[in-house]
C-alpha cells in the first residue's frame, strides 16, 4: 500500500480568474480557496463552467485574467508538464496502443525514473486499485470500471499534489458509479491529495466532497459543507439545484409580519428577523421537513391541503399536495405502521416550523428554472 | 424453413450493384487475358496463351527504366506530400485560423483544377528556372497534386483522434511534442500510411504533367502511351495488368490499415 503523511496535499487558490471566448464568460471572477488535503467538488450545470476552471488549473487553457496558486506560488504561464497536477478524464483517455502496465508507467519514465522503480510504483498503484493482476492487458480488454480504475492509478502514480477530476463516473451505469464513489473517497483518505472533482450530479457531490461549490454562469454561487448546502442554501438557485424542495413566496407587511400567500399565512416572526430581509422573496422547504401530526408550538405554521398524488420511493412515500391558493407542494413520509398512506384527494393539515425555512436571496444564475 | 416473400426491389438493387461493378471493372477483365496471349496484335478474346509479352516487358531496358524512373518520382512525391499534408493538417485543425475555411479551399484546389493547367503553370515555371526534364521537378509537381488526398486522408483521421488523449499525456508530464508522438501520432499512423500509398499511386500513374515536364527520359505512363501511338503491341497489357495487381495489393493493404486505425481510436 502506497504510505503518505497528510502533508502531501497542495492548497489551490482561484484568485479573481476570468476565462472569455469571444462573448461568452466561461468564468468571470471565479474564486476559490481550497486547503491541503481538502476534497472540493464543482458541481453546477451544464456549461457553468466547471470544465474550464480545471482546464485553467491543468493549465490546458490560459485565463484571460487574474492568478491561480498551487502552495502559494502563482503557476501563470507554466505548461501542463510541469504543473505537477494529476487528472482523470471522463473517457479515461487510456492510450490504446499501451498495455495497462505501460500507460501507468508513462509519467515515471517522463520522470526518468529507474526501471526497477517504474516496476515497484506501478505495482503499488495498480495493487491500490485492485487491478495488480492487469498489468498485461489492453485498454479495450477492460471493463469501463477497470478503465476508470487504470486511469486513477495512473493520475496518482508520479505523486501528484492536487488531482482533477471531470465527470470521473459520468460514463459508469449507476451501481458501479457508487461503488466507485466509495473507492476514490476511500483512495482520498490513504492518499491525502487534494482532490478538485467535477460533476453534474448532486447525489455524488453531496456523498464525497469535504466542500461543494455549487457553480452558475461562470462563479461559483455557493461552497460550503454538503450538509450546510442541503440545510442553508443562500439563493433560490442552489436550494432548486440540490435535492428537491418547495419554493414559497412570502411578502414582508412589516419587520416582524410576513405573508406566505401560496399557503394564506401571515406569520409573526420573533427570531432571526434579519434573514428576512434584504430583497429576499421565496423561502425554501425541504419536502421531508412539511408533516402532517401538529403539535403546537408558536413556531410551527400550519395551512390546509388535498392530496394530489402520490409517488412511492421505497421506505418513502413523496406526496404532491395542493393548497387552497392552488399552488402544488412536495411533501415527504417516512413510511411505517402508525403512518397510514393518504389517498387522492383526501383533506389535511400540513406543518412546519419557521425554523427549517430558508428565506433566499434571488439570483439571477437560475435562468430558465422555476 | 420460411420462406422469404420475393422482394423486388431487393432484387433490382442487387442486379444494379452487380452492373455497377462490372462497368467499373471490365477494363480488367479485358486487359488481363490479352496480356497471357502470344499474339503479337492486341486482341479479344486472345488465342494462343503464354507469357510472351511478359518477357518482352521484362527483357526491354526501356520499359525497365521507364519502370524505375516512375518508381523513383512516385517515391518522392509520395514522402513530400505526405510530410507536407500532414503537416497542413495538424495546423489546420489544431489552430484557431480565421482563414481556415479558405485555406482548406486552396489546398483542395488541385483536385478540381484540370491536370492540363496545372500542367502547364508548371512546365512554364519549369523552364523559367531551367529545372525542366528532371525527375525531382517531376516528382515535387507530382506531390503537388497528391497533396490534397494526404490532406483530406489525414485529416479524416485527426478528426476521431480525441483531444484528451495528448491533454492528459501532458499533465502526466509530456511537452507538446512527446505529447503528439506518444498519444496522437500512434492512431494517425494508419491514415498517414494509407494517404501515402494513395499519393504514391497518384504519381505513379499520372500522364500529363510528365509529358509536359520530360523530354529525355519517359516514365511507366508515357512509355505506354508512346507505345500505344505507334504499335499498340500486347506489351502494354502486360504492363497494365502488373500494375492493376500492384495498386490492388498496394490500396488494399491501405484500406485495411485505415479502417483499423478507425477501429481502434473508437475502442
Ligand atoms: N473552446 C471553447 N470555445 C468557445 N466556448 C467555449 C470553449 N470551451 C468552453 N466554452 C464555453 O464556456 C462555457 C463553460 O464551458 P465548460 O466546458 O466549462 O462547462 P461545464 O460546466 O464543464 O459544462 P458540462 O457540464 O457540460 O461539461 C460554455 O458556455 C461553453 O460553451
Ligand atoms: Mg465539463
Amino acid at each position: 500500500m502506497i504510505e503518505r503523511d497528510v502533508e502531501f496535499g497542495a492548497s489551490v487558490t482561484f484568485d479573481g480568474v476570468s476565462k472569455t471566448y469571444g462573448a461568452v464568460k466561461a468564468l468571470s471572477d471565479f474564486n476559490l480557496s481550497i486547503q491541503p488535503g481538502e476534497f472540493v467538488t464543482l458541481l453546477g450545470p451544464s456549461g457553468s463552467g466547471k470544465t474550464t476552471a480545471l482546464n485553467v488549473l491543468a493549465g490546458f487553457v490560459e485565463e484571460t485574467k487574474g492568478d491561480v496558486r498551487v502552495n502559494k506560488k502563482s503557476i501563470l504561464g507554466l505548461p501542463p508538464e510541469r504543473r505537477n497536477i494529476g487528472m482523470v478524464f471522463q473517457n479515461y483517455s487510456l492510450f490504446p496502443h499501451m498495455n495497462v502496465f505501460e500507460n501507468v508507467a508513462f509519467p515515471l519514465r517522463l520522470r526518468k525514473m529507474a526501471q526497477a522503480e517504474i516496476k515497484k510504483k506501478v505495482g503499488e498503484s495498480l495493487a491500490m486499485v485492485q487491478l495488480a493482476e492487469f498489468g498485461d492487458r489492453m485498454p479495450n480488454e477492460l471493463s469501463g470500471g477497470q478503465r476508470q480504475r487504470v486511469a486513477f492509478a495512473r493520475a496518482i502514480v508520479f505523486e501528484p499534489s492536487v488531482l482533477l477530476m471531470d465527470e470521473p463516473l459520468g460514463a459508469l451505469d449507476l451501481k458501479l458509479r457508487e461503488a466507485m464513489q466509495l473507492e476514490i473517497k476511500r483512495y482520498h483518505k490513504q492518499l491525502g491529495c487534494t482532490i478538485l472533482f467535477v460533476t453534474h450530479d448532486q447525489g455524488e457531490a453531496l456523498a464525497l466532497s469535504d466542500r461543494i461549490a455549487v457553480m452558475g454562469e461562470g462563479q461559483i454561487v455557493q461552497i460550503d459543507t454538503p450538509d450546510r448546502i442541503y440545510d442553508e442554501p443562500n439563493s433560490k438557485y442552489v436550494a432548486d439545484f440540490i435535492g428537491t424542495t418547495n419554493l414559497l413566496d412570502f411578502e414582508r407587511l412589516s419587520p416582524s409580519l410576513v405573508r406566505f400567500s401560496d399557503i394564506g399565512v401571515d406569520f409573526q416572526l420573533t427570531e432571526n428577523k434579519e434573514n428576512w430581509g434584504q430583497g429576499r422573496n421565496s423561502i425554501s422547504l425541504r419536502p421531508e421537513k412539511l408533516h402532517r401530526d401538529i403539535s403546537s408550538n408558536d413556531q410551527m405554521i400550519t395551512f390546509d391541503v388535498t392530496i394530489e398524488e402520490y409517488l412511492f420511493l421505497g421506505n418513502i412515500i413523496q406526496y404532491s399536495v395542493r393548497t387552497k391558493s392552488g399552488k402544488t407542494l412536495l411533501f415527504q413520509e417516512h413510511r411505517g405502521p402508525s403512518v397510514p398512506i393518504l389517498n387522492r384527494g383526501e383533506a389535511l393539515k400540513l406543518a412546519f416550523s419557521i425554523t427549517d425555512a430558508r428565506p433566499l436571496e434571488e439570483t439571477t444564475h437560475g435562468i430558465g428554472r422555476a | 424453413m420460411n420462406k422469404k416473400p420475393f422482394n423486388l426491389s431487393k432484387f433490382l438493387l442487387i442486379g444494379y450493384f452487380i452492373v455497377i461493378i462490372l462497368y467499373l471493372t471490365f477494363p480488367i477483365f479485358i486487359v488481363i487475358p490479352i496480356s497471357f496471349s502470344n499474339n503479337p496484335f492486341l486482341r479479344f478474346p486472345p488465342s494462343n496463351l503464354g507469357v510472351l509479352w511478359y518477357e518482352t516487358y521484362f527483357g526491354d531496358s526501356g520499359w525497365v527504366e521507364a519502370t524505375l524512373l516512375s518508381l523513383k518520382v512516385g517515391l518522392i512525391a509520395c514522402v513530400v506530400s505526405t510530410v507536407v499534408g500532414t503537416l497542413a493538417v495538424l495546423v489546420l485543425e489544431r489552430q484557431w485560423l480565421r482563414s481556415k475555411t479558405l485555406l482548406t479551399y486552396f489546398i483542395t484546389s488541385p483536385i478540381i483544377v484540370p491536370h492540363i493547367f496545372i500542367s502547364l503553370g508548371m512546365f512554364i515555371f519549369a523552364i523559367r528556372l531551367g529545372i525542366d526534364d528532371n525527375a525531382i521537378t517531376l516528382a515535387f509537381a507530382h506531390a503537388t497534386i497528391a497533396f490534397p488526398f494526404v490532406f483530406l486522408i489525414v485529416g479524416a483521421s485527426h478528426r476521431q483522434l480525441d483531444p484528451t488523449y495528448e491533454r492528459a499525456a501532458r499533465v502526466l508530464g509530456a511537452g507538446p511534442v512527446r505529447a503528439f508522438f506518444s498519444a496522437a501520432f500512434p492512431s494517425l499512423l494508419p491514415g498517414i500510411v494509407a494517404a501515402a500509398v494513395f499519393s504514391f499511386f497518384v504519381s505513379f500513374d499520372e500522364l500529363i504533367i510528365a509529358e509536359f515536364m520530360m523530354s529525355g527520359q519517359q516514365t511507366l505512363p508515357m512509355r505506354i502511351w508512346a507505345d500505344l501511338k505507334l504499335e499498340m503491341r500486347p506489351t502494354i497489357a502486360a504492363v497494365s495488368s502488373i500494375l492493376i495487381v500492384a495498386s490492388i495489393i498496394g490500396m488494399g493493404a491501405a484500406e485495411i490499415l485505415r479502417r483499423r486505425s478507425v477501429n481502434i481510436s473508437n475502442s
